[in-house]
Formats: C-alpha cells, structure tokens, sequence
C-alpha cells in the first residue's frame, strides 16, 4: 500500500516510469471505492476510460471504411450503369436521326433530277408512274390458267 | 465485380441489338446516294397523302440501271432480301430483273414491302413502301389487270 502511494507521489512529481504508470492505473482500477486512496482513483481511471474510448473510436474509424469501400464500390457500379445508359441513348437518338434521313419523309415531294417539287398533285401522279413501272406485265391468273393447262 | 460484368455484358449486348436495328433496309442508301441525282426521280409520300392506299410511308426512285447503281441496287436487294419473304421473283443470268419482297414487321404490325423491276428501257424501279396494305390487296394490284 505504501509502495503504491509512494509510487503515486512520485507520479505527480512526474517522476514515473511508463511500467509504474500503467501498474498505478491497473491498480485504481481494480480498487475499491471505499478505500482512503479512492480520490485519486478517477485520475488513472480516467486514463483507462479514455483508452477504451480511444479503442472504441477506433473502431468507428474503422468502420467506416468497409462501409467506404462498400459505397465507392456502388458508385462505381452506379458511373458505370450510367454511362452505359447515356450511350444507350445516344446510340436510340442518333439511331433515331439516322432512319428519319433515311425516310426522307419529312415532306410530301418528288425529286426529278435533283430538283424538288412538292405540288401534291405532281408528287401523286409520279407515285403512280413509278408503281406501275414495278408491275407485272404478264397476267398472274393468265399466267397460271397456262400453266394449268399446259 | 461479377455485378459489374454483367451490367456491361447487358448494356453491350443492347448496343448490339440497337445498333443492328438500325442498320434496317440497304436499300435506303439507294434512296440517299441516287435520289437527288441528274437522271433520278425520287418520290416521297407520307402520312395523309396516301391513307387512302392504305399505306403510310411510300417511296420511289427511278434511274437508269447502269454500273454501278446496278451493282449497288443488287447487293442491296440480296441482302434486304434475305430477311424477307419473296412473293415474286424473276432472276436472269444471276440478276434480279424483278422482285417482289414483304418484309418482316418486327412486332409493329405494319406491312412492308420491297418492290424492284427494271424496265424494258433499262430503267430500274426501286419501291418501299408500309401500311397496312394486305399482301393479298398488293398481289391484286400487282399482278391482276383491272
């Protein structure tokens, strides 16, 4: 008992050697609080609190960083998704653009000779000709009526 | 990480898929290349115009039939071809001198169609039209003399 106020004694001259310090804190903490040198107990069981503050502010600090790489992971995967998305759509507008210069349907016309006309009239009556042009000069029932009855 | 290929693996194979959609007909480069050229005639009709042909996109082009627009109109009718379903076809020496294609709706239940003949005049047709026109309705227009 002696040596332990002693020790302490020598603690608050500042004399303790890092062995006595944790020795005199391992010894408050254990000690009872009835005994006559329980008023300086808080001091190095504060020190003990304090470590498994420490300790357990580590831990949170730790944490967080599965909970980081978890999260950066999902934003990758979420940067990725949408950059795929946005040329997803790139791709469908241009895409889109691309067949409605291909169908050059914008408007009613008729280009004879690189010259537009776009009289309704003048557009229907070439729209005519040029279907008749695709049709079949031979009778299809004329045609296998003769092959029936060859 | 497997996530992540997968996500790539879908959005790749859409690209796929979006892209070669869109590469449709051939035979639209027939229209952009020789439509508005000295000697063509390019007829474009859509929408009003034509609802009561039953149809709503209607498109024709006519010029002369010489290399190489010939070569050009034939690889693109073998390829547009390909996917569709012939109703009349007439091959000599190797060239289509007329078809008749209709091709598939790809689910939006309109009827499309290819027409080619080349003329006497050596003047080649290049139809393609869409609507709801019957194939049995365009065979009669076709092919049975009013």
């Amino acid at each position: 008992m002696n040596e332990i106020k002693k020790m302490h004694e020598k603690y608050f001259r500042g004399e303790t050697t890092r062995e006595e310090e944790m020795l005199l804190r391992r010894y408050f903490c254990d000690l009872d609080a009835s005994d006559e040198q329980s008023e300086v107990r808080p001091l190095f069981t504060y020190f003990a609190e304090e470590a498994s503050v420490n300790e357990f502010l580590r831990a949170l600090r730790e944490d967080p960083v599965v909970v980081h790489k978890n999260k950066s992971r999902s934003i990758r995967i979420l940067k990725i998704a949408s950059l795929a998305a946005s040329l997803l759509l790139g791709v469908i507008f241009l895409n889109r653009n691309m067949r409605n210069d291909y169908s050059l349907t914008d408007e009613n016309s008729v280009w004879i000779n690189g010259e537009k006309i776009t009289q309704i009239h003048v557009v229907r009556s070439y729209a005519k000709k040029s279907f008749e042009k695709v049709k079949s000069e031979e009778d299809l029932l004329e045609e296998q009526l003769r092959f029936v009855l060859e | 990480m497997k996530r992540v290929r997968t996500l790539i693996l879908c959005c790749a194979m859409s690209l796929f898929v979006v892209s070669v959609s869109g590469q449709d007909l051939q035979i639209n480069n027939i229209f952009e290349k020789y439509g508005k050229l000295k000697g063509s005639t390019m007829v474009l009709l859509s929408g009003e115009a034509i609802r009561d042909y039953r149809l709503s996109s209607y498109r024709s082009i006519t010029l002369k039939y010489a290399a190489p627009v010939s070569d050009d109109i034939q690889q693109c009718l073998d390829h547009d071809k390909r996917q569709a379903r012939k109703i009349k076809e007439v091959i000599r020496n190797g060239v289509i001198r007329s078809g008749y294609y209709q091709l598939p709706d790809e689910g939006k239940k309109i009827n499309r169609y290819i027409l080619f003949k080349i003329g006497e005049d050596q003047q080649a047709t290049l139809i393609y039209m869409e609507g709801d026109l019957k194939s049995e309705e365009l065979i009669n227009k076709l092919f049975l003399r009013e």
